[in-house]
């Protein structure tokens, strides 16, 4: 008997000490990778996305606003059913057009491709908007999942879509601005994402007492821009019938306020669709209006004459006597646009007979270091600081560069290049009384915090107040009596100036082809707006007169009771 | 067989003692007790944080389809075609009105 007990003590006690050191193993030895892979089990850490902020218009309404988007993703190796079958339900609700027979097949063997790889996750289809994820829901398929991922809507369709720019992904798949606004103020648009993780149970469901750290996203902060919509559909609208009507190849306008550099409105064709910006060429995410270069031709006029006037070195009434007939300068001749030669034409009439000769006369007396200088002072050749990515500044020439015959034909606005916003900012300068503004299309940064504003920038005098007034007394009369006068609207007080600029095509200028423009305010004393229209090859006619002027005019009949400008008395 | 003598307590300390013993003892199973009820309690209300969050989630989805609706409604060029459709124009022409500006005398 008590041999037994003493048999069933050592055996009691012995299985105690194995107990005893398995519990050792698991809990001591093994403690710290267990409990490292309960923690991956129980924790969940993810990122909280953070809502990109919307761009408003200048009445508050939206350009661009965050939406609803979907990822619809496949677990191919959770699918059950026939992956031709699921294709053929799902490709007609990817489709844009279910009865394109071509599309749809094309669609279905994409899905069922996809569906058929040795993945576990596969995506399928990307920023599907709300309805056809619930379509797609309804069919129940197994193995077919929804990811949200907030989308762009634009209510405006594909308005204003260069200079909006789009939302497209970087190389770690998260939302990146591109082109324009979106990629100028992508970092203050994007906000920063949060963070959460927290120890879940088997269900998912959070356990309480256990570890948690949240840091809450910082939502991307909206842009109230100057951008007004009349204004811009306006524009859109007109600069689409006269692609059509003219038969031009692109085409852009512009619209600003001269007075602060607020940008009311921009367009440009061809463009794209922000939303769909993967169906389209990246030659056309590019803004013309600020990543384009040209050749101005005759509008560049103004400029030289303005710093000609306030150099003192031509007055208005100034005689040109070298303008009986064509030009020799070094081993070429200067002549003027349809050969018609105008002796001893005053500096005015130099403008509004948009005569190459008597601006070559100008171009003289200025001399090649104050004209460089000048051309200087008003931005050419520099960025202009436009809030839009993408602006190019292409170099004008150095002063001890020149020759006589840069000289000549930088005078008319041949051999420089600017970019259309360069144009405009350079002739606001001239309708704000010699003033030079940044042009600005961001007007306030919208927080929840409150609105902070972003102030207009003044860049200084570039010409005398005197200089600003007279050549705007020239514009008006080039306006009213050049080329353009019988598309001039009579009674309203605009000043403006036509250019019709050679295309340059490898070292020599293009017979045929033009780059036409009109850029003019109104009212010349009390300028609401100062606006470029600039059609390049157009068919119907190589002459801004005949087209890119009409097109102005066209735009400017709906601008001036919307801006309350009545004519003349 | 041997037996020990044993002397009788005092009848005083017998009732004493075990009561104290017993007053403590049940303090702490009591606060065991409820320390044990408080965490279970806890530990479910996860359950109840799932459910608040699965019904934040949904009130966020229907106010950013709400906010889609408003965006959608606020677009210009769809009000202009939908002006269209009923049939208003613009006006084909302006008729500007000239007024003399009349000042009142001062006294």
């Amino acid at each position: 008997m008590l041999l037994r007990l003493k048999i069933f003590t050592v055996l009691f006690l012995a299985s105690f000490a194995l107990l005893i050191a398995r519990l050792f193993y698991w809990q001591i030895y093994k403690g710290d990778d267990l409990s490292v892979q309960a923690r991956q089990q129980y924790t969940k850490g993810q990122s909280i996305d953070a809502k990109r902020g919307d761009i408003l218009s200048s009445d508050g309404t939206w350009l661009a606003a965050s939406g609803e988007g979907w990822l619809i993703f496949a677990e191919p190796k959770r699918i059950t059913g026939d992956p031709e079958e699921i294709a053929n339900e799902l490709a007609p609700l990817f489709v844009e057009d279910p009865d394109d027979r071509k599309s749809l097949l094309v669609e279905v063997d994409r899905l069922k491709d996809l569906m058929t790889r040795d993945a576990f996750w596969v995506p399928l289809k990307q920023r599907v908007d709300g309805e056809i994820k619930k379509n797609v829901e309804v069919l129940g398929i197994e193995g077919i999942g929804f990811e949200f991922a907030e989308t762009r809507v634009y209510p405006e369709s594909s308005s204003a879509a260069q200079l909006l720019g789009f939302v497209g992904k970087d190389d770690q798949g998260n939302n990146k601005g591109y082109s324009g606004l979106e990629g100028y103020y992508d970092l203050t648009l994007s906000g920063k994402p949060g963070f959460l993780s927290r120890e879940s149970d088997a269900f998912g469901n959070p356990i309480m007492l256990g570890s948690s750290k949240e840091v809450l996203p910082i939502g991307g902060v909206d842009l109230l821009t100057h951008i007004d919509k009349t204004i811009q559909l306006t524009i859109e609208e007109k600069l689409s019938d006269a692609i059509e009507n003219y038969g031009a190849k692109s085409g852009i306008v512009v619209v600003m306020n001269p007075k602060n550099g607020a940008i009311t409105g921009m367009a440009s064709y061809p463009s794209y669709d922000p939303k769909n910006y993967f169906d389209y060429s990246d030659e056309l995410f590019n803004n013309p209006v600020v990543s384009s270069t040209y050749e101005p031709g005759s509008v560049f006029k103004i400029i030289v004459m303005a710093s000609a006037l306030d150099a003192e070195v031509v007055e208005p009434d100034t005689r040109c006597d070298i303008c009986s007939g064509p030009l020799k300068v070094d081993k070429y001749y200067i002549r003027t646009w349809n050969d018609e030669y105008h002796p001893d034409s005053t500096m005015t009439d130099v403008v509004v007979h948009s005569d190459n000769v008597g601006m070559t006369f100008v171009g003289n007396k200025l001399g090649p270091d104050k004209l460089h200088d000048y051309l200087k002072s008003f931005g050419i050749g520099q960025p202009t600081g436009v809030d839009l990515q993408g602006e190019v500044s292409p170099k004008i020439r150095d002063k001890n560069e020149w020759s006589v015959v840069d000289l000549a034909t930088a005078s008319f606005g041949q051999g420089v290049a600017v970019t259309p916003i360069q144009m405009v900012r350079a002739a606001a300068a001239i309708a704000n009384d010699g003033i030079m503004t940044t042009p600005q299309v961001v007007d306030k940064v919208v927080t929840d915090q409150g609105n902070q504003d972003i102030k207009p920038q003044e860049e200084g005098r570039v010409i005398s107040k005197k200089a600003a007034n007279q050549i705007t007394a020239m514009m008006v009369e080039a306006a009213k009596n050049g080329e353009a006068k019988w598309t001039h609207r009579s009674g309203f007080g605009v000043a403006g100036k036509t250019g019709t600029a050679q295309i340059p095509i490898e070292g020599h200028y293009d017979e045929e082809k033009t780059i036409a423009s009109f850029i003019g305010f109104a009212p010349y004393d009390d300028p609401k707006f100062i606006m470029l229209t600039t059609l390049r090859e157009p068919q119907s006619s190589p002459w801004a007169s005949e087209t890119a002027a009409p097109l102005w005019y066209s735009i400017a009949e709906e601008f001036f009771p919307y801006f309350g400008i009545h004519p003349e008395k | 067989m041997k037996f020990k003598k044993y002397k009788r307590k005092d009848r005083k300390f017998r009732f004493r003692l075990p009561g104290i013993w017993m007053m403590f003892w049940l303090v702490l199973i009591l606060f065991v007790g409820l320390q044990v009820f408080s965490a279970v309690q806890t530990l479910a209300s996860g359950g109840e944080i799932a459910e608040l969050e699965k019904k934040e989630a949904e009130l966020l989805k229907a106010n950013r389809e709400l906010q889609e609706d408003l965006v959608k409604s606020s677009s210009l060029s769809q009000m202009s075609e939908e002006a269209d459709e009923l049939g208003f124009t613009e006006p084909d022409t302006i008729i500007y009105l000239g007024t003399d500006d009349f000042v009142a005398k001062l006294p």
